[in-house]
């Protein structure tokens, strides 16, 4: 049972404040509970289908130069500040 | 009245001066005014009469036009428009202006379209009845005290209401074909791939696409025909090969179709109209026997399980500082400052992050989101095995009518298990399409049709059988 640290525990690390924390841990409760019906469906031999893609298919990792995103907080330079790491 | 007409039709008529671009823009501001308590847009165009008197000038003077030009499209509020604000119906994104143009965007734009608006949803597309934009909910035209069903409800709202020709939706889980078929339109999920996903505000990448919705089969083919095929922007999409509006697909002489035993409504109202488009399609020479596919009653919690996963990864980008709106960050650490930042998601976003968090970590991975890619994996088997035997898969697109505004929102299982009968395409990776076919107590009850990868062309020609008009 996920109980309401739990849910705490990871809210914190998701960054999320949770205001109302019983709804958030009942109704999430619930989901998880429903998702237990996947116990039952007998797939524990089954192979998971992936796609492999080769690296040379992908999109180049190049940057794409768009038109400047304009906020507040940008100095004359166009840098962007934004809050201290700690 | 003008803008009821279809996209094909109206384009024929703009396009041979029999109107002009500018009198069917100027009617369907009108009839986006006069709608307006449904709450279908969430913006809307203030050059959208500038942009077609353009057209217009370009027809009189015998330039060439594109095959949408002078057509209003609305577009859900999460595929990126430069010239438009792109929220996903969330305060995180308040006021956002994408700096590019989504490919769908571009390729509608090089025909002419003229964009109409940016329509209402769940916020991120997180929901199945659009109660969950942050901005309050769209309503059901046909009732306005039911869902117009979601997440892309104002797309299927404006088309229902002629207040767009063509609307561009997402789906992720049924996003298109469900509110489709709440509001009696034509509803199209292509096969993954089919469509760009670049510039598709992402939630749940592995599966999601970009999908339209319309008033006929007819105008899902010709959007089809401009928006589908390789983007050198999304991998995805390398093998694919445009929907073609002249070439006649080979279809067999008696196509067989699957009923699939595990979309079975239990409302038998429902149920009766599946039985009539099944008769129908017998009477066309179809052969039409029920399948089984097992993992069906397993797909809703393995479709929940993996796009959990896929939109706390998703959507970790909102920290407010690559994305998001002008918040003081003095006084802040950073931890701080990103957690402040994001109590603008709304709390079925928040709710989907935390479970999202759980399934596959440490400890939780191989009894949640392991076992769910298990399902689709299998389920993937199932559905492939059956397509070796059969033509198509038939059920209804909804097992339930639109419900209450309100009903099930407090219930997310119960919210979830709507989509029973939508999620199996996404899943698989299979288009799917949604044909309005009958009514029940006033509210429109669609029929959905899957075909077998890439085989989007082929379905849509099919369609027609369950007839072309929604009016």
């Amino acid at each position: 049972m996920i109980t309401e640290d739990d849910i705490k525990q990871v809210a914190y690390m998701m960054r999320l404040d949770i205001g109302d924390k019983d709804d958030y841990t009942k109704k999430v409760q619930r989901m998880l509970e429903y998702f237990d019906v996947l116990d039952s469906a007998g797939v524990q031999d089954e192979t998971i289908l992936v796609q492999h893609i080769n690296i040379s298919q992908l999109r180049a990792d190049k940057h794409i130069p768009h038109d400047t995103i304009q906020c507040k907080s940008q100095d004359k330079r166009g840098h962007l500040r934004v809050p201290r790491l700690s | 009245m003008i803008p009821a007409q279809t996209a094909t039709e109206l384009a024929r008529m703009i396009s041979s001066g029999e109107t002009t671009a500018e009198y069917v823009i100027g009617q369907t501001l009108k009839q986006i005014e006069d709608t307006s308590h449904l709450h279908a847009f969430l913006h809307t165009n203030s050059n959208a009469i500038q942009q077609a008197k353009e057209i217009d000038h370009r027809i009189q003077r015998g330039e060439r036009v594109g095959r949408l030009a002078g057509i209003p499209i609305s577009i859900k509020d999460n595929i990126c428009t430069k010239q438009y604000p792109t929220t996903c119906a969330s305060y995180m994104l308040d006021g956002y202006m994408p700096p590019y143009d989504a490919t769908v965007i571009r390729r509608i734009l090089d025909e002419d379209a003229i964009i109409i608006g940016k329509t209402n949803m769940d916020e991120f597309a997180m929901g199945l009845s659009t109660e969950f934009s942050a901005y309050g909910p769209t309503l059901n035209p046909h009732n306005t005290e039911v869902v117009p069903g979601g997440s892309s409800g104002g797309s299927a709202v404006s088309v229902a209401t002629h207040t767009s020709a063509i609307s561009l939706g997402s789906d992720t889980g049924g996003s298109v074909r469900n509110p489709a078929s709440f509001c009696g339109v034509v509803g199209f999920k292509p096969t993954y791939g089919m469509i760009s996903r670049y510039g598709l505000i992402s939630y749940a990448n592995s599966i999601e696409q970009i999908g339209p919705m319309a008033r006929s089969i007819s105008d899902i083919q010709l959007c089809m025909s401009i928006v589908s095929g390789p983007d050198a922007n999304d991998n995805t999409t390398a093998n694919s090969t445009p929907v073609s509006l002249s070439e006649q697909y080979h279809t067999t002489e008696n196509p067989k179709v699957g009923i699939i035993r595990q979309m079975a409504s239990k409302d038998t109202r429902i149920q009766n109209i599946l039985n009539k488009a099944i008769e129908e399609l017998s009477s066309h020479g179809c052969q039409c026997d029920e399948v089984s596919l097992e993992m069906v009653d397993y797909s809703v919690a393995a479709y929940y399980t993996i796009t959990s996963t896929e939109v706390a990864s998703n959507l970790a980008r909102y920290d407010n500082i690559r994305y998001g709106y002008d918040m003081d960050y003095t006084e802040y650490e950073y931890h701080q400052y990103v957690t402040k930042a994001r109590a603008r998601f709304g709390a079925e976003v928040k709710r989907r992050i935390i479970a999202g968090g759980f399934v596959p970590s440490a400890g939780y991975a191989g009894r949640y989101f392991l076992k769910a890619l298990k399902v689709k994996s299998r389920l993937t088997r199932e559905v492939n095995k059956v397509f070796e035997e059969y033509d198509y898969l038939i059920s209804v697109t909804v097992p339930i009518l639109p419900f209450r505004i309100g009903e099930k929102i407090d219930d997310p299982v119960s919210m979830f298990l709507v989509d029973i009968n939508t999620v199996t395409a996404n899943l698989t990776g299979k288009p799917a399409i949604s044909v309005p076919y009958g009514v029940v107590d006033g509210l429109p009850v669609g029929i959905q049709i899957m075909a077998n990868s890439m085989e989007d062309a082929k379905l849509l020609q099919f369609s027609h059988i369950l007839g072309d008009d929604t009016q």
